[in-house]
């Protein structure tokens, strides 16, 4: 930090009518710079002081759930990491919690996180308190498989079908995992960084109109 | 890497034997890909007892093209009219969800006349959607008038946003950092024009129309009610959740754009039937004209874009959702430090909204069936992607 100072203080704009060593007039230098991270955290860095209210629930879900990590961000969203095999009960606790209540599921999806597996990502909001949760897990790329939502949101059904089809998680024990925007017979899934299309290329043909001819 | 995608080969065919149960009389009766009502490519594959329905599998994906993949290729700027073509018939909140998004990751600040700009742009698009959901829902019903109605005073929108954007139907009007270009103090007053107008007289038109209409009320009232705890469970959001008795709107939840100094209320329905959804659109009509009022007179004069950084390090992720007219518009995005996103998921209401169809159409005669597709509006390019 110290040297950085030292060095925008360097960067100082030359003083009133300056000239440089031809005698033109010298611009002053750009003061703006690309912040550190350190210095401009973004929305999903962790905030130390939560309002009243988040820390609250973070104590909550701390004595409900030992051993789950916790932590609010700077946008004043909850983050709770855990495993697959506590996937359904922390689900449950959060969503049958008197001081919790997130009855609501915004958002079911999948990041492929290459080797690292696939990382399930569920938003979860609390309509009467308006409180905002992410939710993850991770599960291995050789065996992408996580327990299913539907029991406890049955909004979570297309959801979970969606990353199923895209990104090829498999939902152990939803009622009906069919593959839901591609067609039954397609191989592969889409939305894996490795992912190569092996269709052979299309047979069509764009010329302009000067060069068909008639 | 771990895992590859297998080679492309031929699946394998079998043949499934028939096992219909042949003493029920239950028949089975596919409605669409290109049926009128479906708005859309959407096939119901329905179970049916005589007339009423037991049981009716939505099939989608006839407009899938991956734009989530797409958009990992892609610059951020370049990502904004491809989100344009999701909700079709609401371009303006999709580019206000992504362009939201990815200020918040950048950190950048926006112009407050580009600000009010967005609201005048966001709710005038609110009104031309609402009126195809209101103008297709009736025609559904047999009321070919009022889809007329309902072209005409779209047309007018259209045409305001035409001028600004250069564009009828995909605007790619709002951009990453502010709006695309200012506006000149006619247009203002022209879509001043147009607001009052719409609010005295072609408003009540509707309702001396359809909704006061015997037959109308027939059709509607107590059909595939949904209960506020559905709702809720099932992740319904927008004028379906309202419908149904739960006061949920992100703009005065989650505010943004400024939303928050504006004064509207939040319809909401009693019964949650088909009816209730139906009214609740036509209430936000007025909610929009009022706010749209508002924001012309604090109009404020000065730029429309922010400067934008010269090299895009974005980073981190972030989950940015707004009340577009189907319901909650969710764009989840995740950067790596490059200038593409490493990943986007696009939460479009509609595709949440088709769920509920197994769950409300049981029991229903099959002519219902079109006025749940109806009272649900969806549209298809956000329900495929």
């Amino acid at each position: 930090m110290a040297d950085e100072e030292k060095e925008l203080q360097s960067q100082e704009a030359p003083a009133e009518g300056s000239r440089g060593e031809h005698g033109e007039k010298q611009r002053p230098a750009r003061r703006t710079r690309t912040p550190k991270k350190e210095e401009a955290p973004g929305p999903h860095d962790t905030l130390e002081d939560l309002p009243g209210e988040l820390a609250r629930a973070v104590e909550r879900i701390r004595a409900g759930l030992p051993g789950v990590e916790v932590r609010g961000r700077r946008d004043h969203w909850l983050e709770i990491r855990t495993e697959p095999s506590r996937w359904v009960e922390v689900a449950t606790f959060l969503r049958d919690d008197p001081e919790l209540r997130f009855d609501y599921l915004a958002l079911l999806t999948g990041i492929d996180r290459l080797d690292d597996g696939f990382e399930v990502v569920v938003h979860l909001n609390a309509l009467t308190s308006n409180l905002r949760l992410i939710l993850r897990t991770q599960v291995p790329r050789e065996e992408p498989v996580c327990p299913t939502l539907t029991g406890v949101w049955p909004g979570a059904n297309w959801h979970e079908r969606e990353a199923y089809d895209l990104l090829g998680i498999r939902f152990e024990g939803h009622p009906d995992l069919r593959r839901i925007l591609l067609k039954e017979d397609w191989v592969g899934h889409p939305l894996r960084k490795d992912y190569i299309d092996r269709r052979p290329p299309r047979k069509i043909q764009v010329k302009a109109d000067w060069e068909r001819r008639a | 890497m771990a895992t590859t995608s297998p080679p492309a080969q031929a699946p394998d065919v079998r043949v499934v034997p028939d096992e219909q149960d042949r003493s029920s009389s239950h028949l089975y009766v596919s409605m669409g890909p290109q049926h009128p009502s479906t708005h859309g490519v959407l096939r119901l594959k329905a179970r049916i007892d005589g007339e009423r329905i037991v049981d009716v599998d939505p099939d989608i994906g006839y407009l899938h093209r991956c734009f989530e993949k797409h958009s990992e290729q892609l610059t951020y700027p370049q990502i904004v009219p491809y989100t344009d073509r999701c909700d079709y018939l609401a371009a303006i909140n999709n580019e206000l969800t992504f362009a939201l998004a990815v200020e918040k990751l950048l950190g950048l600040e926006v112009p407050p006349r580009a600000q009010y700009l967005r609201v005048i742009t966001m709710e005038l698009q609110r009104i031309a959607s609402h009126l195809i959901a209101f103008g297709t829902f009736a025609m559904d019903l047999g009321a070919t008038t009022a889809f007329l109605y309902c072209w005409r005073e779209r047309e007018s929108i259209i045409n305001l946003l035409e001028e600004i954007s250069g564009a009828r139907m995909l605007f790619h009007y709002v951009r990453i950092g502010g709006v695309r270009n200012d506006v000149t103090d006619d247009w203002l007053r022209r879509v001043r024009a147009f607001v009052d107008d719409f609010i005295s007289d072609k408003l009540p038109q509707y309702h001396r129309l359809i909704t006061g209409n015997r037959l109308f009320v027939r059709r509607t009232k107590g059909i595939a009610v949904l209960t506020p705890e559905d709702a809720i469970a099932w992740g319904a959001s927008g004028p379906v959740l309202r419908g149904s008795g739960v006061a949920r709107d992100l703009r005065k939840v989650e505010p943004y754009c400024g939303i928050e100094k504006y004064d509207f209320n939040v319809p909401v329905g009693e019964n949650g039937d088909v009816f209730d959804r139906y009214m609740v659109r036509m209430l936000e009509m007025e909610e929009s004209a009022k706010i749209i009022k508002q924001a012309l007179e604090g109009i404020e004069a000065g730029d429309v874009m922010a400067p934008l950084p010269r090299r895009w390090k974005v980073e981190g992720e972030t989950y940015v959702r707004t009340e577009g007219p189907k319901g909650e518009v969710g764009c989840y995005l995740v950067g790596d430090g490059s200038d593409k996103p490493y990943r986007l998921h696009w939460r479009a209401p509609s595709f949440v909204h088709l769920q509920l169809i197994p769950v409300i159409s049981k029991g229903l005669l099959i002519a219902d069936l079109v006025a749940v597709i109806g009272s649900l509006d969806p549209v298809f390019g956000e329900v495929d992607r």
